[in-house]
């Protein structure tokens, strides 16, 4: 562990699993906390075994618990409850992104742990937060999504809402960390602990609050516009002669300026005339000409990039913002994002998701103070499966 | 703890907006002449009590800060940012509201336990110095590139990939910057090290998408508008507009049955596994669709609730203005004098035990709190604020009443 990262000391246990609550655990990990993933193989993440894999696991599952430790443990046990309990006891905080209820059932509520641990911060994420009249909606991206406004406001002008998916999980993930930092801040200013009850569609309103601002203020719903924006004009995605995209913003008179020896912009132009000129330029350059174009005269402009653009993207590439590793003795690689900041000046180091129970030994031994024999008896018993 | 936000980049200004939430006092570096870009963005609103009128986005954004206007072309305008600097324990900097030639020097010079640098692609690197929207950061990071699916493309194949509307990717590199200011301020009460934090909206962006770029490096498989769909449910019209169904598994499916009253095709051999349903999903969402579109986005809501389908009304935004499960946790944050009718706004989404207290004054004006701010930090007197204030190196606002 680095031991200049913020989060360096910082002890997580955590039950999240699939892409939100994982996602958020990780950015944990990367910060310099010691994320101990309690799973079980009667339990086991589902994105460990999600299809599309090339390899021995899964491609998500390596990529969103990166610098994670693997705990197993069948939590069905009292005996693993038990353990459960002392590593909690011994933590900074234990998040989860079960249903309500869950942690409920196993008696790991605020309530029950902060008595052993006043400082203890504990975190739930679900769809629509753990109270309330619809705490039991499921917590699947397109559902949060739906619930709050987001997939509403995007979409082509009289067509339809917008699904959002996967992005949303991990946008719910990455404010649940927030949420937890604050709870850590919180318990090492007043020596009090937090309960975080999180609600991921309530993390994807806030992003698009103006929304509701506007609502309130001024008595209007806002539809849906395409690509359109409130101020900036023309703006939008345009075809381009390779049959690629790009993405223009012109934010104001001065980048109008900028662009009227290129586009012919003349002052009696209307909107839809700037757009057509806009338009039919970018249709006949290639989406790298135009962008370079248009960023040379500081106009705000990015091809849209699929999967393999991405993935060879010149700006990611020089701040090595993904990482090839070894996966596999036969040298298979694999390539993981890491962590979108640098701390002093630093990228944080990047691992692939641990193997079930990879470090169950260590942890016990580490944190538990547990003897060999004292693990060997656990491990016949079948409790750190 | 006290947090300066410098520069008017609507990522920076969620960042101070969620610091603000949380309890901690947060003073905005405006530049003069004109102050934030968002102030004159529209659609506009004049408040209660207020001089001007100005953006909602700006209002919305900027609940509960402190407005202290300078102009930073001046030198003494740039000492007194610093010097403010010195007295925060963080400071959060829009790097693209800096003289670009001078951006690191300047930087270097900030005082704060925390610094936190926010900037479209990076301070170094070959787009280090090209510019960006949310729209356009959105764009290049992989998500438009799959969007709309499902109905939405199926509808329009021909048309355009697809923004999500407003400042996402903003309010997305926002969420990081908290995050990392947040982590900062507990390192730093623990050892005492100072942190500097490098936050790009780039990064931020392309990290929800990170699995796109996995996967395809592992399997070579690029997620597209065409393949992101599902064999049946997902965005489904009803009478008076969308819900969102997502069954995933055998129960699920048994719960579309149960909700469709056990029609006698659901027992065709067709149907009879996932994979079957998988590969005649059509089959199914002709009748799921007819169905649903004869009732209202509440019946079809509740009657997939009643069997345990993962089902949600596709919100607009009026309902979630009004939203029971999102009253019910008290989301909404009151900004009373903003308007003369009660004014509430999207909080943060989740409810801190014990719950920190927080500022719900509305957005500043232009340069509300900047004669309390240096006076309170700068020890200037008086009349050395006048000097500054006659030289337009500052602007004071004073005629806000507030109540």
């Amino acid at each position: 562990m680095n031991s200049s990262a913020p989060l360096n000391g910082v002890r997580i246990i955590d039950f999240t699993f699939q892409a939100a609550g994982a996602y958020g655990a990780m950015l944990l990990a990367a910060l310099g906390a010691d994320v101990i993933k309690v799973e079980s193989s009667r339990r086991l993440d589902p994105t460990r075994g999600r299809e599309n894999r090339p390899y021995l696991v899964s491609v998500l599952f390596d990529d969103v618990n990166s610098g994670k430790r693997s705990l197993a443990l069948d939590m069905k046990t009292p005996e693993g409850l038990d353990i459960a309990r002392q590593l909690i006891n011994r933590s900074d905080a234990v998040i989860d992104n079960f249903r309500p209820g869950v942690m409920f059932n196993w008696g790991l509520t605020h309530e029950l742990l902060s008595a052993a641990n006043p400082r203890l911060v504990v975190a739930s994420l679900s769809a629509v937060g753990g109270e309330g009249p619809l705490s039991d909606l499921p917590g699947y991206a397109g559902i949060f999504s739906a619930f709050s406004g987001l997939g509403f406001l995007t979409g082509y002008e009289n067509g339809p809402p917008t699904e959002l998916r996967t992005s949303v999980d991990m946008r719910a993930g990455a404010f649940f960390a927030l949420g937890i930092v604050h709870g850590l801040l919180q318990a090492k200013l007043t020596g009090i602990g937090t309960r975080i009850d999180f609600s991921a569609a309530e993390s994807i309103t806030t992003l698009c609050g103006e929304y509701v601002a506007i609502f309130q203020l001024l008595g209007a719903e806002t539809e849906r516009i395409g690509n359109g924006d409130e101020q900036y004009y023309p703006h939008g995605i345009f075809g381009c002669s390779d049959d690629r995209w790009l993405s223009v913003a012109v934010r104001n008179d001065n980048d109008r300026q900028r662009l009227t020896p290129l586009l012919g912009f003349s002052e009696t132009d209307t909107n839809e005339d700037l757009e057509f000129k806009l338009a039919n330029w970018v249709g006949g350059k290639s989406r790298d000409e135009g962008f370079a174009e248009l960023q040379r005269l500081g106009i705000p402009s990015s091809p849209v990039q699929d999967a393999s653009d991405v993935s060879i993207d010149p700006q990611l590439t020089a701040r090595e913002f993904f990482v090839e590793m070894g996966v596999r003795p036969d040298g298979a690689s694999r390539v993981i994002a890491a962590a979108p900041f640098r701390i002093n000046g630093e990228r944080p180091a990047v691992t692939i998701g641990p193997p079930l129970g990879q470090h169950t030994n260590e942890i016990l031994e580490e944190v538990l103070g547990l003897t060999s024999s004292e693990i060997k008896k656990l491990t016949d018993a079948g409790i750190l499966a | 703890m006290i947090i300066v936000e410098i520069g008017g980049d609507p990522a920076v200004g969620f960042a101070g907006r969620f610091l603000s939430l949380l309890g901690h006092r947060v003073i905005k570096i405006e530049f003069l002449p004109g102050g934030d870009e968002t102030r004159s963005r529209p659609p506009q609103y004049l408040g209660q009590e207020k001089d001007e009128s100005s953006g909602i986005l700006f209002h919305y954004l900027n609940q509960g800060k402190q407005s202290v206007a300078i102009d930073l072309d001046e030198k003494e305008g740039q000492s007194i940012v610093k010097q403010l600097s010195h007295a925060a324990q963080a400071v959060i900097v829009d790097a693209t509201s800096l003289n670009r030639k001078h951006v690191n020097e300047l930087i270097e010079q900030l005082g704060g336990d925390v610094v936190t640098v926010v900037s479209p692609f990076g301070l170094d690197g070959p787009y280090s110095r090209f510019e960006a929207t949310s729209g356009t950061i959105f764009a290049i990071s992989g998500e438009a590139s799959m969007l709309p699916g499902g109905i939405g493309y199926q509808l329009n194949p021909d048309g355009p990939p697809l923004l999500a509307r407003g400042h996402v990717a903003d309010g997305d590199t926002g969420v990081i910057a908290t995050l990392v200011t947040l982590a900062g301020l507990l390192h730093y009460a623990n050892d005492k090290t100072r942190v500097s934090l490098d936050v790009t909206k780039q990064e931020a962006e392309t990290s929800l998408n990170r699995w796109l770029v996995t996967h395809f490096r592992a399997s070579g498989w690029i997620e597209s508008r065409a393949t992101r769909a599902y064999s049946y449910g997902g965005l489904t019209q009803c009478a008076d507009g969308f819900v969102q169904i997502q069954p995933a598994t055998d129960k699920h499916w048994q719960s579309i049955v149960n909700m469709l009253g056990k029609p006698k095709w659901s027992d065709s051999p067709e149907l009879a596994t996932q994979e079957d349903r998988a590969a005649n999903g059509s089959l199914i969402q002709e009748h799921l669709a007819k169905w649903a579109l004869s009732k209202s986005k509440s019946e079809v809501f509740e009657a997939g609730m009643a069997v345990g389908l993962p089902v949600a009304p596709v919100q607009n935004v009026a309902d979630v203005a009004s939203s029971d499960q999102y009253r019910a946790r008290q989301y909404f944050v009151p900004a009373s004098d903003v308007s003369d009718s009660p004014l509430e706004l999207a909080g943060v989404p989740f409810r801190p035990h014990p719950s920190t207290q927080a500022s719900y004054t509305s957005a500043p004006d232009l340069g509300e709190h900047t004669r309390q701010v240096l006076l309170e930090f700068l020890n200037l007197s008086n009349d050395q604020i006048r000097d500054l204030e006659s030289r337009a190196i500052i602007k004071c606002n004073v005629n806000v009443v507030r109540h």
